[in-house]
């Protein structure tokens, strides 16, 4: 049965279905004791579920947490497992985690961590989001890209419908915002070109950053080049990297090296053509949605970006000297030295280099 | 026939070669005339009237693979399903295209995919399976060597214990097994349905008693996509032609397949190929499958194309060699249902690959011969409709004779059913080059085959009408949420459902196998 309610349960995230928990705050939320195990005192240790079933029995909140309670919390908890036997940064068998605030970051930017196994995905988040404090992006004076979070304007061919993408001129910074929802929201920037160039992005965010560069059209076929993360509130990030002749394009959404994020942070503008029910819950945003990206054009041996060709242009392909391996991942952060991308840093490239000096 | 074959030009002129409208248009043509003067292109494909074996209540199969497993000339079969009764059921085969069970296996929570592989190296046949639910793990049922299976054995979890190794992903769907590092012994590639990936097990072989695997590669599919790729199948094959094993996995949520080149032993990055617009349609990819399709000797891709709206397609991908996809190719499909599951195979040895798709709502087949060689053009032959949801098709020799017939997998209506070929066979079979015309019913007695019509369809209707929502989270409800409903279908949803039609009662003349 327990495949049943994972496989539902992805189903019931996938349409966008959720528990949703009462307003009523019960006194005794949260309180010591398994929702779902017979205990004397009132209470549970899970809020949520604690709320919901006082809600529907208020004995459970004033004498005793007894068989009617945990009948009711098995019946209506289903889903709910924050606070939860595990630490979160480790992998174990059962959703949820036992620090609570947390697992309710986690489970709210990815429910099948409250639903399935807190696995490996559940456990990296934990690691490298929890403790992390959030932070804002100053954009004043920086171009808005002018889309309401609830309009999909700059997504690409990232769905069924087909969007533009955003043409950022070689110095241009721009600003803007990145919610979730269906399609979850990403700016597409086109880096098109009939010639391998040399470009610098600077980016920074108030939601982790999952920037990736993709090659080819709309039709296909596509390839993600690489795909970078560098993290939540990382501070201003700084990527030089080659594109390649043709079409190509950086997109920029929210996400971690393992997976996107589609929960978390709704949109928070009402839109005026479907605005929203009064008994919708409010939107949830567990960090900010703000982001600022210049680009800026290099020449192409200015494998550092530092605006020069020279000595320190000349180390670091020499340090790259060799093929690449095409069965590891490309670390954008590394030095791209592969000037006439034919795959192996060799003496054509240092002909190019020097040409440049 | 004649006003079938008159027909079919017209319809072969629909033959898209997306790379180049005047291409498409000159090589409509000239397919067009080549066909009818091809005197081998003209016999039409047939196919018995099925034999049905009916899984128990709570079983609904998935899939199935088939083989040899005891030794005495039948093939007999494994097969997968999602049972609240955690089983897997190994069926051997009889006379008759009939099926028994021979053994029945323990497979915890729902199991959608299974392969053969000798996987400890023992000379025996295993059983890898990988299941899904709140615990993914893969699994082995090591060969004893006269058919039977022994107990799981779990090779990867989601954390490690003294006998697995962790990696596991979320919501396995799709296996794929081969020697993909090139060490010798069989690896074991997983597509993550609920963890939009594809993930590399190698074999490190056994020590201790305990077989160990490891995760070497996982590759992200469809990072670029607003809404959720879902990989549904993974399949092996050389298709770079470098002597090593490549990945291809598609994408129900995406509506794309994937290219995963093997480079050393290691997967890195994937290329994903977009299914064409179709009369302003974006098909969904319900399943893939690598052949040759333009006896080219490399590779090519056939896939089903769901359309939610229309008659179905195929799909081609035309292999240039080297592992790129240039050349796209629609050719007619299934004229009622909706595509799910296609198998593609020379069903009257003529030299060039026929196709087969199942269907759903209802399910059936469409058995389509090709019309030419270099193309890809096909024309309907035979398109009988049975059941609900045809979830896997492929195309074994159940009966010995020679030819191709046809295996499917009923996945709502807990059935397998066979369809012994009865297309007289150009060469090779019984020993007389030209094949003789032969027709047999389900029990192999000489019977008379309407030949070239389509059977009447099935007294049975789909029981429910398709309810579509945006499923895959992309902004809209298209082809795609259709395929992904679909996939998801265990049993017939209540028939209260909104959009649900009343179930009708099950025909009394439909054939039912003991599953004891």
């Amino acid at each position: 049965m327990s495949a049943r309610r994972g496989i539902g349960a992805l189903l019931a995230a996938l349409v966008g279905v959720y528990a949703l928990a009462p307003a009523h705050v019960a006194a005794q939320c949260p309180a010591s004791g398994d929702c779902r195990e017979v205990h004397a005192n009132p209470g549970c240790v899970m809020p949520e579920c604690c709320e919901i079933v006082c809600d529907i029995d208020p004995a459970c909140c004033d004498t005793t947490w007894s068989q009617s309670c945990v009948d009711i919390a098995l019946q209506e908890c289903d889903g709910i497992n924050c606070p939860a036997a595990g630490s979160c940064e480790v992998v174990h068998g059962s959703p949820g985690c036992a620090d609570y605030d947390c697992c309710e970051f986690i489970v709210a930017v990815d429910p099948w961590c409250t639903f399935g196994a807190w696995d490996e995905w559940c456990a990296a988040a934990a690691e490298r989001f929890c403790d992390v404090p959030r932070c804002t992006v100053d954009t004043k004076g920086i171009p808005d890209e002018a889309e309401p979070c609830y309009l999909r304007l700059n997504d690409g061919w990232a769905a069924a419908a087909e969007w533009p993408r955003i043409d950022l001129a070689c110095g241009a910074s721009l600003k803007g915002r990145v919610v979730d929802g269906g399609p979850r929201d990403l700016e597409w920037f086109a880096l098109d070109g009939p010639a391998r160039r040399r470009v610098a992005v600077t980016l920074e965010a108030e939601f982790p950053i999952e920037l990736q560069y993709m090659l080819g059209g709309a039709e296909g076929p596509n390839e993600v080049r690489w795909l970078s993360a560098p993290g939540l509130c990382a501070g201003e990030v700084r990527l030089v990297f080659l594109t390649t002749a043709g079409t190509g394009t950086l997109i920029l959404g929210a996400g971690d090296a393992n997976r996107a994020w589609r929960d978390g942070i709704d949109c928070d503008e009402i839109d005026p053509k479907n605005p929203p029910d009064p008994a919708d819950p409010p939107p949830v945003q567990v960090v900010g949605t703000r982001w600022r990206l210049r680009i800026d054009c290099l020449g192409i041996a200015d494998i550092n970006g530092d605006g020069a060709v020279d000595s320190a242009d000349l180390g670091a392909l020499l340090s790259a000297w060799g093929p690449i391996d095409p069965g590891q991942p490309i670390d954008v952060l590394a030095a791209d030295a592969d000037l006439d991308g034919d795959g192996e840093v060799g003496s054509a490239d240092l002909g190019i280099l020097l040409s440049n000096w | 026939m004649r006003a079938m074959r008159e027909r079919a030009c017209p319809t072969r002129l629909s033959v898209r070669r997306l790379t180049s409208r005047a291409l498409a248009i000159g090589c409509a043509f000239a397919a067009c005339a080549a066909a009818t003067s091809a005197e081998a292109d003209e016999t039409p494909l047939t196919f018995a009237s099925p034999v049905n074996f009916f899984f128990p209540d709570t079983y609904f199969p998935t899939m199935f693979r088939a083989r040899d497993l005891d030794g005495d000339g039948r093939v007999d079969l494994a097969v997968a399903g999602r049972d609240t009764e955690d089983r897997l059921f190994i069926l051997k085969g009889g006379p008759g295209a009939t099926f028994a069970v021979m053994q029945t296996l323990v497979a915890e929570n729902f199991t959608d995919w299974l392969e053969f592989a000798d996987i400890d190296g023992d000379g025996a046949i295993d059983l890898v399976t990988a299941w899904r639910g709140d615990i993914p793990r893969l699994v082995v049922h090591r060969g004893l060597g006269d058919g039977t299976f022994a107990a799981a054995e779990t090779l990867v979890g989601i954390e490690p214990t003294a006998t697995s190794a962790p990696g596991m992903g979320r919501d396995p769907q799709g296996i794929a097994v081969g020697d993909f590092d090139g060490d010798g012994d069989a690896d074991v590639a997983v597509s993550q349905y609920a963890g939009f990936c594809v993930d590399v097990f190698t074999n490190n072989g056994r020590v201790d008693g305990v077989q160990r695997f490891e995760r070497t590669s996982r590759v992200r599919l469809g990072t670029f996509l607003g809404g959720l790729s879902l990989p549904r199948m993974v399949v092996a094959g050389d298709v770079d032609g470098d002597g090593d094993l490549d990945l291809v996995a598609n994408q129900l949520g995406g509506g794309r397949w994937a290219l995963l080149r093997n480079e050393s032993g290691r997967f890195a990055r994937a290329v994903e190929h977009r299914a064409p617009l179709v009369d302003g349609s974006r098909p969904a990819i319900t399943s893939i499958q690598l052949v040759d399709l333009d006896a080219d000797g490399d590779l090519d891709v056939a896939l089903p194309a769901l359309l939610n709206v229309g008659e179905q397609k195929v799909i081609a991908f035309m292999n240039d060699g080297t592992g790129r996809f240039v050349e796209r190719v629609v050719a007619v499909g299934a004229p009622l249902g909706y595509a799910f599951s296609i198998v593609c195979a020379d069903l009257d040895r003529d030299g060039d690959v026929d196709a087969v798709t199942g269907q759903a709502l209802p399910g059936g087949v469409a058995v389509m011969r090709r019309v030419n060689t270099a193309g890809f053009e096909l024309e309907v032959d035979f398109a009988p409709s049975s059941g609900q949801l045809t979830r896997h098709l492929d195309a074994v020799d159940v009966d010995g004779d020679c030819d191709l017939d046809l295996i499917g997998i009923d996945g709502i209506g807990r059935s397998l059913f066979v369809r012994r070929n009865t297309t007289p066979q150009r060469t090779g079979c019984d020993g007389v080059a030209g094949g003789a015309p032969r027709s047999k019913d389900a029990t192999g007695a000489a019977v008379a085959v309407q030949v070239g019509a389509f059977e009447a369809m099935s007294a049975e209707p789909a029981r429910f009408a398709p309810v579509v929502a945006d499923f895959n989270d992309d902004g809209v409800a298209d082809s795609c949420d259709l395929a992904i409903w679909l996939a998801s279908l265990t049993r017939a949803p209540r028939i209260d459902a909104p959009g649900a039609m009343p179930a009708p009662a099950v025909p009394a003349a439909r054939t039912q196998e003991s599953t004891r």
